[in-house]
């Protein structure tokens, strides 16, 4: 595990977690591991698993087998105390008001004096904490969730879809609430099927699909696992004929216009290629280089494994 | 507990149709109960009970009978805080507010503990409204009574409050299986009209043991022997609430408690 270090602290193990349905394996024998202060993205297209892996986290789903840890003990209580979730969708009691609600959420996780003003004003919701919950824009139930997962001082906060069916001000608006309590220490868990938003606010990622588990690692390791360099000379046979068994060079494959694509290896700094080439004197007259992007890997990803 | 019970309150306090719903049954409740004694006797045949006009001269209101009479007329209207109950816990399947309460921390077993709680409120409110207004009934029908006859045919009491806390339970365990209040209330409803068409076919005893009518035993039909001669003269006994009856709808009202909770804890929370 690249991050698995000692003096990392882990806040949720994973182990072999598994949910089958009566013919769907929605989640297939998961094993993650959440350090303490990261921003964990849970990326996968629909129907991945993300939310049935989060539902058995927060004990709504019963795993069909499989177990997981909350700060190393099974969900209970304390743990349930010190973490703020929503799941899917906001889900609040209609005809009560916000304030209402998060009254409710308090007694629930036995506050004592829970500030309820101070968050409703953090989300941006004070001047309508008492119209009722029903009466609320679909931007103001996300952000009513938001404050409810809040309302306890949470060490862990769990988002499935969070910026789902906003508009772009409400998004940008939900990533920077987001991105705020993540600047807190808080440890934030977060699903989502939009890889910008994860790139955009993910320090971590693990990737699902079709309840198997395709990538696990740090957002860096992903978006720099390999970058793609497309490279011309005027002799292509000899330039294939040099660059076949390079150690850097992971793939080569020929395109229509007369160039080749190389896969490099992680990390690899696209002046050793030239220079290597340039020793050989062979000069190149064509090079792109690019880094992937988390969609390409994404995707790429989802291609590969298939 | 305390926690459950404030918990509860403030989700069923909050809308309006608790308090319109519990107003229209208590007031129902009492109306009826309290105007019962100067209705008509109609379409009587015996000649001892043609010289009665209304059942309050028949001895609706007499102690210790009273209890008897109200806590009969009284459970007519348990279909009201049934719906109330129904409404509130199948609303909660809806809005995943469940689900919710479980995520922040409720167990299942608290969560459905704290609708036991509501069922019991429902159970004892309506036991005290009808101590309360028999009460005062029989205190200005009876002027002469002692306090211990007050206390004489109260077992029906108890026999009132199993029987809406029987009912309270069927109705949660259907909400536990059918989850939206339509089906679950349709599916009451069936399974009344079947269980009575059984009871009919298999005929007595065998019909007492099906798990709705001993709490419907519990409390008998009390006009026939309103009219009876005996009663006029003062020789018959007063009428005991059947133990037996008592301890199976006790039976049957754990089974259906406990059931409810099996299936809720054995399913996904969704
Ligand atoms: N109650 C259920 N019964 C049967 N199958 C289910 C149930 N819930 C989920 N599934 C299936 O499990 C798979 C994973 O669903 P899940 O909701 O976890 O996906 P997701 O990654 O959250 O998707 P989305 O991005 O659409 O929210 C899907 O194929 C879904 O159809
Ligand atoms: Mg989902």
């Amino acid at each position: 595990m690249p991050f698995g270090l000692l003096t990392v602290e882990e806040i949720v193990r994973i182990n072999q977690l598994t949910k089958q349905y009566s013919s769907i394996t929605a989640v297939n024998g998961l094993n993650l591991s959440i350090p303490k202060g990261s921003v964990y993205g849970i990326l996968g297209p629909n129907g991945s698993g993300k939310t049935t892996t989060l539902g058995m986290l927060l004990g709504v789903i019963r795993p069909s087998s499989g177990y997981f840890t909350w700060f190393g003990k099974t969900l209970n209580f304390s743990a349930k105390k010190k973490v703020g979730a929503l799941l899917e969708t906001p889900n609040f009691y209609p005809y009560l008001s916000g304030r209402k609600n998060l009254e409710i959420v308090s007694s629930i996780k036995e506050i004592e004096k829970p500030d309820i003003d101070g968050i409703l004003k953090h989300v941006n919701l004070y001047q309508r904490a008492v119209s009722k919950f029903k009466t609320y824009s679909l931007g103001m139930k996300q952000r009513l969730a938001i404050a409810s997962a809040m309302i306890a001082n949470p060490e862990v906060m769990v988002l499935d879809e969070p910026t789902n069916g906003l508009d772009p001000e409400g998004i940008a608006e939900v990533r920077a609430i987001i991105r705020n309590i993540a600047a807190q220490g808080i440890t934030v868990i977060m699903a989502s099927h939009l890889l910008d938003e994860i790139e955009k606010v993910c320090s971590h990622v693990a990737v699902l699909r079709e309840g198997n588990l395709l990538f696990d690692g740090t957002v860096d390791q992903l978006t720099g696992r390999e970058g793609t360099i497309e490279i011309g000379a005027q002799n292509i046979a000899l330039l294939k004929d040099v660059l076949q068994g390079h150690p850097l060079v992971e793939k080569i494959s020929d395109n229509t216009n007369g160039t080749l694509t190389l896969v490099l290896r992680k990390n690899t700094d696209a002046s050793e290629i030239t220079r290597f080439l340039a020793e050989k004197s062979i000069y190149v007259n064509h090079l792109v280089f690019r880094k992937n992007s988390l969609e390409s890997q994404f995707l790429n990803l989802i291609k590969n494994e298939a | 507990m305390k926690k459950l019970i404030i918990i509860e309150w403030k989700k069923i306090s909050g809308h309006r149709f608790f308090w319109i719903g519990t107003g229209l049954y208590l007031f129902c409740m009492i109306l009826l109960i309290t105007k019962f004694g100067s209705l008509k006797v109609t379409g009587n045949q015996n000649e001892a009970v043609a010289a009665f006009k209304t059942f309050g001269e028949a001895g609706f209101y007499k102690l210790p009978y009273i209890w008897h009479n109200i806590t009969y007329i009284g459970a007519f209207f348990k279909y009201i805080p049934a719906f109330i109950i129904i409404f509130f816990f199948a609303s909660e399947f809806q809005n995943k507010t469940m689900r919710q309460n479980i995520i922040d921390g409720l167990s299942i077993g608290q969560y459905y503990s704290s609708k036991i709680l509501g069922i019991l409120f429902f159970t004892f409110l309506s036991i005290l409204v009808i101590v309360f207004t028999g009460f005062i009934a029989a205190s200005t029908h009876n002027p002469q009574a002692g306090i211990a006859d007050y206390f004489k045919g109260m077992d029906y009491l108890l026999a009132f409050g199993m029987e809406l806390l029987f009912f309270f339970c069927l109705c949660v365990f259907a909400n536990v299986l059918f989850r939206k209040s339509a089906i679950t209330i349709v599916i009451i409803v069936v399974y009344l009209v079947i269980e009575s068409i059984t009871s009919l076919i298999i005929g007595k005893p065998y019909s007492d043991y099906l798990p709705s009518r001993p709490s419907s035993l519990l409390i008998t039909q009390p006009f026939t022997r309103m009219f009876q001669v005996e009663n006029f003269l003062g020789l018959e006994s007063v009428e005991r609430v059947p133990l037996r009856f008592l301890l199976l709808s006790l039976l049957y009202t754990t089974a259906f408690a406990f059931g409810g909770y099996f299936f809720l804890k054995k399913r996904d929370v969704t």
